[in-house]
């Protein structure tokens, strides 16, 4: 038993797909979290100052940071941190002296709204651009420059233009705020979604129509046609199935940089989500706050890519044999 | 258009503000503002008064903006920022409170003063909390010896404050270790919240937070607080004080920092209001048909420039004179707050003394410092005096080394004004090289020596809290004080402010910063340039607003009607 080959070859396969799937993984959102913290200690600013303000004394600003264990070396505290958020508890907030975890709730929910809602966005617009400039060879070179142009437009500049349009001139949407759940918070994150879709669907609709292009033109697609297969089953079997590969990667890395994005949309338009609150946990050095959304924005991370592995795999069946022992 | 970072700022410290120049108004003395003066600045400017309009009847609700963004609590004794002072403020109250002009008058209590260390405090009968329970000496005790401990934010304010005992069902006695005239108008502000003994000992370290609120007296109660969304303040319709009506239903707190994005909510009327506008959006805002700007004064708000070191370029005092002879302070006001500045002839706001809160013959006595000081400066920044300047750099053998002057990077304000003193300084032979600084390192400039190494001067915008201008001098004149950066140490001024911080008699102490002032001057090493109003959009369908600085010490946007 111990020499049979095949099962020698499976317990293999399956030590490495849990060291690909699951070690490593674990292992770059511990690295990366250690990096942060000691990349935070580092920055200029000190909490208590931003909490007391300016003019407390050295005695007072000694005796909240010890209050808080900030006088502690930044290793201990570091462990101290790591042993509770495996725990789920990723302690309080230095400046708003409550749960990291009730200050992050309300506002993941509003940060994942607005990028499910942008991706939905720019996968829908982006790809069938693309698609339709990939097909049709007249409108190759019009979705080209529409996509240039709105690649290279600044997400601040596109916000600027979109609000001054359609919320303050038209009114149709709001100009800020997140609303109130449901069809009302559809309607206020409307015009955010649109800014932060723009860039994307542009990137996207360029990839995908030089993988289309390019698949409308290889040997296998014009064999196909050249034997009489239907068109409409051409293009969903051999060019589309092929072209997805690129388009999928591209698309999933966007909805993990869609989160850094967010940022800029939502102060622009007063959205309280993690990106915000992000930025100014950073200049208050408000170490649990900003560990516990640098975790979120990893973790997303990290699943979409793990994620982006498994489709191509499925995608493509010559992966999978590169798996092997 | 400021960034979002440089919101957070500490109101006593460096924050950013802006202002408006005519006509300094004073609203009527009726602690509702009914009836008010306002003289409009000449054509179609935004009118500077102290209280704007009159409210005709209850509104329902109404939405505020809040430029610094969502506090970080709401327990009053840390709320020494615009925004958490601002929702504090509407919810709980001091014992004594300020008028839109800054006069001192009864609150929840009434005060004597039987010594110059003793102020007793007799509360008014059938105060109630909003949970109904009566407000008791006990809660006012438990409150004062809260809001002056070291623990919290503005504890240093009290630290004369000796001892804080209850001397009667209705009485609490607050004792000083040694006379200072400053503890009594401190307590008339958010230094001075009461609040519910019982609540607030439960609520422990989350007191203030969004889950707990707070629990008090004023006519605007705790409703709701979502994080990153939006804070909810409900009509108290207990509120106990029946002459000044209770007329906002509620009142909803928009966490927006971005310039861009409020000023175009107000425009489109999604907001109805907010303090704080930013002035580079007053060109924009002046156009907004859906409400009007109002500038509001008397002020505490100032833009200081404060040498930080004399060790290197401005060791010389000729060199710094010449550097305050060579800026035009009219044109800061005009030009960077687009009109909501005025010009300021001392190195302490104007208004920190010329305000209710001082007697007439005090008023005069210091009216007269300033009158000769203006006579002087006004001419600074052009013609002559530059000419004058120039020759006063040549004298003092200044070698051409840069003068560091620090800024808030991303603060478009300040950059202006830190080019426009620039172009000045070199017009006069003088190299300044503008710094900005990032927010954290910013803040840590005026509490951390190290990072101030390299910096020769910095700008800031700061204001009062309480209308007196022994508070600024204590700070940044005594030696040893928070903001004395260079460690003056004026043996004589040292003298007159310590007398004038005792001193129970207003013409007295007076008299004495009439003197202590030139003094203090005359080493030109820090100074108010502009003294700024507050900035305030109001939706056309309100009215009924106070609008100078007091308001950051009122519970203002519960009064607030319909127009």
């Amino acid at each position: 038993m111990a020499s049979d080959p095949t099962r020698v070859r499976w317990v293999r396969r399956g030590r490495s797909h849990l060291t690909r799937w699951v070690i490593v993984p674990l292992v770059t959102i511990l690295a990366a979290s250690l990096v942060l913290y000691l990349a935070l200690s580092l920055a200029p600013g000190d909490p208590v100052v931003a909490i007391l303000g300016d003019k407390a004394t050295a005695a007072q600003y000694a005796a909240l940071r010890h209050q808080l264990g900030l006088d502690q070396p930044v290793l201990i505290r570091y462990v101290h941190w790591l042993g509770g958020a495996v725990h789920g508890d990723f302690g309080d907030s230095l400046l708003y002296r409550q749960s990291v975890a009730s200050l992050l709730g309300p506002r993941i929910g509003i940060t994942l709204s607005i990028a499910f809602y942008a991706a939905v966005i720019f996968v829908t617009a982006g790809v069938l651009l693309g698609i339709l400039g990939g097909m049709v060879r007249r409108l190759s070179a019009p979705v080209a420059a529409v996509s240039g142009i709105g690649v290279a437009v600044p997400v601040f500049v596109a916000i600027q233009v979109l609000v001054a349009v359609f919320a303050v001139n038209l009114g149709w949407f709001p100009v800020l705020g997140a609303g109130d759940g449901g069809l009302d918070r559809l309607h206020h994150l409307t015009l955010p979604a649109i800014t932060l879709a723009i860039g994307w669907s542009a990137y996207i609709a360029q990839v995908t129509r030089s993988a289309v292009a390019e698949q409308r033109r290889s040997p296998h697609v014009e064999t196909a046609r050249g034997r009489g297969l239907d068109s409409a089953w051409v293009f969903r079997h051999h060019i589309l199935r092929n072209a997805a590969i690129p388009i999928v990667t591209v698309s999933a890395l966007a909805v993990a940089g869609m989160f850094a994005g967010a940022v800029v949309v939502e102060y622009a338009f007063g959205l309280g989500g993690l990106g915000s609150l992000l930025v100014s946990s950073v200049g208050s050095k408000d170490y649990n706050v900003v560990l516990a959304i640098f975790l979120i924005l990893l973790i997303v991370f990290v699943v979409v890519t793990t994620v982006i592995d498994l489709v191509q795999v499925w995608l493509d069946p010559r992966l999978r044999e590169r798996q092997g022992p | 258009m400021t960034t979002a970072l440089s919101r957070q700022r500490l109101l006593l410290a460096l924050p950013v503000v802006a202002a408006s120049t005519a006509l300094a108004v004073s609203g009527c003395t009726a602690s509702n503002g009914s009836g008010n003066s306002a003289s409009p600045t000449g054509s179609a400017g935004p009118e500077t008064t102290a209280f704007f309009g009159q409210a005709k009847g209850p509104v329902d609700s109404i939405k505020w903006a809040l430029p610094y963004g969502e506090p970080n609590t709401v327990n009053p004794p840390n709320t020494a920022f615009y925004s958490s002072a601002l929702i504090a403020d509407q919810m709980c109250e001091p014992l004594q409170r300020l008028t839109q002009d800054y006069k001192v008058v009864p609150n929840l209590a009434d005060v004597t003063t039987p010594n110059d260390t003793t102020l007793v405090y007799t509360l008014k009968p059938g105060i109630k909390f909003w949970d109904g329970s009566p407000l008791t000496a006990e809660d006012v005790k438990w409150s004062l010896d809260y809001n002056r401990a070291p623990t919290t934010v503005v504890g240093f304010l009290l630290q004369n404050v000796k001892s804080v005992e209850v001397t009667g069902t209705d009485k609490v006695t607050v004792t000083l270790s040694k006379p200072d005239n400053l503890v009594k108008t401190e307590l008339a502000t958010f230094v001075g919240a009461i609040q519910q003994k019982k609540f607030s000992e439960a609520a422990g370290k989350e007191l203030g937070s969004s889950s707990k609120g707070v629990m008090c007296t004023g006519p605007l109660k705790f409703g709701s607080w979502t994080p990153g969304q939006s804070i909810t303040l409900e009509k108290n319709t207990d509120y106990w004080d029946t002459s000044r009506k209770v007329n906002a239903g509620k009142v909803e707190f928009s966490f927006t920092t971005d310039s861009a994005a409020i000023a175009q909510a107000l425009t489109a009327g999604e907001l109805d209001g907010g303090y704080e506008i930013p002035a580079s959006v007053i060109p924009k805002l002046s156009k907004a048909s859906t409400g009007q700007l109002v500038f509001g004064a008397p002020t505490q708000l100032g833009l200081g420039l404060a040498a930080f070191t004399y060790d290197g370029a401005l060791k010389s005092v000729d060199v710094r004179k010449a550097l305050m002879m060579a800026i035009d302070r009219e044109a800061i006001a005009k030009v960077v707050y687009n009109g909501a500045a005025t010009a300021n002839y001392s190195s302490f706001n104007k208004d920190s003394w010329d305000n209710a809160n001082w007697s007439d013959a005090a008023r005069t006595i210091l009216g007269k410092y300033y009158d000769a000081n203006a006579a002087e400066w006004s001419t600074w920044g052009k013609g002559q005096a530059l000419q004058d300047a120039k020759t006063l750099v040549q004298k003092s053998g200044y070698s051409g080394m840069p003068i560091t002057i620090a800024t808030l990077a991303g603060d478009a304000t300040l950059s202006q004004v830190a080019q426009l003193v620039q172009a000045e300084a070199k017009s006069i032979g003088l190299n300044v090289v503008i710094k900005p600084l990032q927010p954290t390192d910013y803040s840590n400039a005026s509490v951390d020596p190290a990072a101030r190494k390299g910096l020769d001067m910095g700008f800031a915008v700061s204001f009062n809290g309480a209308p007196s201008v022994i508070e600024p001098m204590s700070f940044s004149v005594l030696p040893g004080s928070f903001y004395n950066y260079t460690n003056y140490s004026n043996p004589q001024v040292t003298d007159l402010v310590t007398k004038a911080w005792a001193a129970s008699d207003d013409t007295v102490a007076a008299t004495e910063l009439a003197q202590a002032l030139p003094l203090f001057e005359s080493d030109y090493g820090a100074t108010v340039l502009v003294q700024i109003d507050e900035i305030a959009f109001v939706n056309k369908r309100l009215s009924g607003l106070m609008t100078s600085f007091a308001y950051l010490n009122n519970p203002a946007l519960a009064f607030v009607g319909a127009s």
